[in-house]
C-alpha cells in the first residue's frame, strides 16, 4: 500500500488542542500498534491485514509524528505520549487493549503497562527502547535544537534514509522509506521530528526499571536478531525484569523486523493473543499491583 | 550588502581582485554589474537577525502560525521590511484592525457567495484525517489573508502619501499630535510613541487549535505538481505563488481538484470586480485604523531602499490579494456553510494593561 492510500484510510480524534490521526481496521478485541521514530503509522502498514481479519486494529500516529499533530509547543515524551495514548484511549471508549510498540512505541507502551495497567490485556514489545538503550547517536543530534537551522528538510530526510537503510535485513524499496519519512519532508515535519528527537529522554525508560516485576499481563518480546539500532541483550534482560515475558528473537532481521520477517511477526503475535488469556482488570483500577515481596 | 539576499548568477570575468574596485560604487550598480539576482522571498526558517525578529513579532501580533508570503517577499528588502512593521505593528494589535479585518472575510464571503461552487472535494473525495487538515489549513488562511490585504492596504496608502496627509493634519502645532512626535533630522512625523490609554488591544499568540503553516517547496520536486505551479502562476500572474497552494499541494489531488474547479472562476470578468471590490473595502478600512502610517516613498529613499521597487511589490500584492481572499473563500465554502464561515475561526479576546509601545530591552 503506498504511502498516500495509507493516509486517506486514516480517522481523527481531537483531544483538546491536540489531535490524533489513527487508522482503524477489522473488529473484535482490541489491539494497538505504536510506531517508534523517526516512523509513523505507516510502519505497519503489512502488518494490519495479517491481524484485522481476526481482530480490531487501531494504529495511531504518535503526537508530534505523521499525521498527528506537529504543532511546535508541547511535550513530546513517551511519558505525554502514554498519558495521550491513555486519554484517546477513552476517547474511543476503549477500556482495554492488546498494546504492541516498536522502536519508542515500545517505550511508551512500557509506560502504558506500568502507569495504567488496567488499561493493557497484553504487552508486545517489538525492538523497543528500553532502559538506557537510548537515544541512537543519530537521534541525539537530531534533537539538538540547531538542527532546525543547519539542515533544511530535504537534507534531513535524504540523512534520515541513509540512515534507515541500516535497520532493514536487506534493501528496501525506494517508495517504502519516501512514504515512512513523508511526514518529515515539510519544514513543519521537519522541525517536529527535532522536537521528537529532543524529547528522546533515556530517564523515563530507566525509572520503569523497578516497576517491571510489577507488569502482570502476558509479555512477547520480539527482536530482529541482527538489530543495529536497539540490541537484542536489552530483550534478554527486559524478558528476564517482566514475569511471565518471552522472548523471541527472529533471525536474518534487524529494526524494522516488520518488514525483515513480516511472516515471522504475524505468526508470533497470532499465537500470542490465541494462546494467553489476557490480563484480568485489576479490583483496584489506576494503582500499581503491591511490590514483589522477596522471601528468605 | 548582509541585509540582503541574493542568489549570485555568476558573470563571466569578474574575479575576487575586482571585489576591491567595486567599494566605491553605488550599491544598485553592483548589482547590475555582478549580476546578482534579487532572492524572490525569505522563508521563515531562512530568517535571522532582525528578520527573524520581525517574523517573530508578525506571527505574535497577527495570531498566526506562519508568515504570509506578503511579508516573506518584503523582507528581501530588510530595510523596508523593519520600518514597515514599526509602522504596521501599533495598528496590526489594535481590536478595530482585528475587526476591519473580520469585516473583510466577511465581504470576501459576501462576494463569494454569488459565484459558482468549485466543489473540489466530489472530484477528489479526502478520508477524514486529511478532511480535517484541509479544512483546518483554509480556517489558517481565513484569517490570515485578510489581515494581510489590510497591510498591504495600509502600506499603499503610505506610499502614495495619502498617510502623511491625514498625520500632519492630525499633528499640533509643534508637530505633536496623536501620540506622534517629530523626529529631528527627517521632518516627518515619526509613529515613535502611541498613546496608551483608550486603545482596545487583543491579545497576541496564535490560538493553539491553529494548525502550523505546512508548505511544500517552490518549484515542488514532483513534476506534475510542478507543472501545475506554473499553471497557477502564469494565471494569476502571481510569483512566487501565493501560499495556500503550496500548503493544499500537501494533497496534490485535492489541488488538482481545487485548481480545476478555480480556474474557471477566477478568469471570468465578475470575479475580478469582486476582486476590485474587495480592494475597495480594504483600502476604506484601511483609512479607518487607529494611527496613520507615513512609510512614504520619500521616507523608503531616506531608509536607503528603492521605492519604485517597494511599490511594484505592493501593487502586485493589492492586486492579488483581495482576489486570494475570494478564492481561498470559494474553496472554504466546500466545507462548511458561508454563515458558518462568517464567524471568525480564531475569535481575538482583548488584551488588558499593554500599551502599544514596542518594548525592548535595554
Amino acid at each position: 500500500m503506498r504511502w498516500r492510500e495509507y493516509q486517506s484510510l486514516q480517522r481523527v480524534s481531537v483531544l483538546g488542542d491536540r489531535f490524533v490521526s489513527y487508522v482503524d481496521q477489522g473488529s473484535g478485541e482490541v489491539v494497538v500498534l505504536l510506531h517508534g521514530i523517526p516512523t509513523w503509522g505507516y510502519l505497519w502498514h503489512r502488518l494490519i491485514p495479517e491481524l484485522a481479519w481476526r481482530r480490531r486494529v487501531l494504529v495511531p500516529d504518535l503526537l508530534g509524528f505523521g499525521y498527528s499533530d506537529k504543532s511546535d509547543r508541547f511535550d513530546r515524551s513517551i511519558a505525554r505520549q502514554a498519558e495521550a495514548i491513555e486519554a484517546w484511549l477513552t476517547s474511543m471508549r476503549i477500556d482495554r487493549a492488546d498494546i504492541v510498540g516498536h522502536d519508542i512505541g515500545g517505550g511508551v507502551a512500557l509506560r502504558l503497562a506500568t502507569s495504567y495497567p488496567h488499561r493493557v490485556s497484553r504487552l508486545c514489545l517489538i525492538s523497543t527502547v528500553s532502559y538506557d538503550s537510548w537515544p541512537t547517536e543519530m537521534m541525539l543530534q537530531l534533537g539538538h535544537p540547531g538542527a532546525r537551522r543547519k539542515l533544511s528538510a530535504s537534507a534531513m530526510v535524504a540523512l534520515l534514509e541513509v540512515a534507515l537503510r541500516q535497520g532493514f535485513a536487506s534493501s528496501p524499496e525506494e517508495d517504502l522509506l519516501d512514504g515512512i519519512l513523508a511526514p518529515y519532508a515539510t519544514e513543519v515535519g521537519k522541525v517536529s521530528l527535532v522536537r521528537c528527537a529532543s524529547a528522546l529522554n533515556t530517564n523515563l525508560t530507566l525509572e520503569l526499571a523497578p516497576l517491571l516485576p510489577q507488569i502482570r499481563m502476558p509479555t512477547l518480546i520480539l527482536w530482529g536478531a541482527d538489530d543495529r539500532f536497539q540490541r537484542s541483550k536489552y530483550g534478554v534482560r527486559l524478558a528476564f525484569d517482566i514475569p511471565e515475558a518471552r522472548l523471541v528473537r527472529i533471525e536474518r532481521a534487524r529494526h524494522f523486523v516488520m518488514f525483515d520477517r513480516l511472516d515471522r511477526v504475524a505468526e508470533e503475535l497470532r499465537m500470542f493473543f490465541a494462546l494467553t488469556a489476557a490480563a484480568a482488570p485489576r479490583a483496584e483500577e489506576g494503582r500499581l499491583p503491591p511490590p514483589v515481596r522477596q522471601e528468605g | 550588502m548582509s541585509e540582503r539576499r541574493y542568489e549570485l548568477e555568476a558573470r563571466a570575468g569578474f574575479t575576487g581582485r575586482s571585489r576591491g574596485a567595486f567599494a566605491a560604487l553605488d550599491l544598485q550598480a553592483v548589482i547590475g554589474m555582478l549580476g546578482l539576482k534579487r532572492a524572490r522571498s525569505v522563508e521563515a526558517h531562512e530568517a535571522e537577525g532582525e528578520t527573524e525578529r520581525i517574523y517573530h513579532e508578525i506571527g505574535q501580533v497577527l495570531r498566526v502560525t506562519g508568515v504570509d508570503l506578503l511579508f516573506r517577499v518584503l523582507a528581501t528588502h530588510e530595510r523596508y521590511l523593519s520600518a514597515m512593521w514599526q509602522e504596521v505593528r501599533p495598528n496590526a494589535e489594535t481590536r478595530r484592525f482585528e475587526d476591519a479585518a473580520d469585516l473583510l472575510r466577511a465581504k470576501s464571503i459576501e462576494l463569494a457567495s454569488g459565484m459558482p461552487r468549485v466543489d473540489a472535494t466530489s472530484r477528489a473525495p479526502l478520508g477524514e484525517s486529511q478532511r480535517f487538515h484541509v479544512q483546518a489549513a483554509h480556517a489558517l488562511y481565513q484569517y490570515l489573508q485578510p489581515k494581510a490585504l489590510l497591510v498591504t492596504s495600509i502600506l499603499r496608502i503610505a506610499i502614495e502619501g495619502d498617510g502623511l496627509e491625514r498625520a500632519t493634519r492630525s499633528s499640533g502645532e509643534d508637530g505633536r499630535g496623536d501620540g506622534q512626535r517629530r523626529t529631528e533630522g527627517d521632518g516627518w512625523p515619526r509613529p515613535e510613541a502611541r498613546p496608551r490609554d483608550g486603545i482596545d488591544l487583543i491579545e497576541r499568540g496564535p490560538p493553539l487549535s491553529m494548525p502550523p503553516m505546512e508548505m511544500i517547496v517552490d518549484p515542488p520536486e514532483e513534476r506534475g505538481l510542478r507543472e501545475l505551479f506554473d499553471e497557477v502562476k502564469r494565471v494569476l500572474a502571481m510569483d512566487p505563488i501565493d501560499s495556500p497552494y503550496r500548503t493544499f499541494a500537501l494533497w496534490p489531488a485535492y489541488l488538482r481538484a481545487a485548481w480545476e474547479g478555480l480556474r474557471r472562476v477566477v478568469e471570468a470578468e465578475d470575479f475580478r470586480k469582486a476582486a476590485d471590490a474587495l480592494k475597495d473595502v480594504a483600502r476604506a478600512q484601511a483609512r479607518g485604523l487607529v494611527f496613520p502610517t507615513t512609510l512614504t516613498r520619500e521616507r523608503i529613499r531616506k531608509i536607503g531602499d528603492d521605492p519604485e521597487e517597494i511599490g511594484r511589490l505592493l501593487a502586485r500584492f493589492d492586486r492579488t490579494l483581495p482576489a486570494a481572499c475570494i478564492a481561498g473563500t470559494l474553496l472554504a465554502l466546500d466545507f462548511r456553510s458561508a454563515d458558518a464561515l462568517a464567524h471568525s475561526p480564531f475569535p481575538a479576546g482583548s488584551r488588558a494593561g499593554w500599551s502599544t509601545e514596542r518594548k525592548v530591552a535595554s
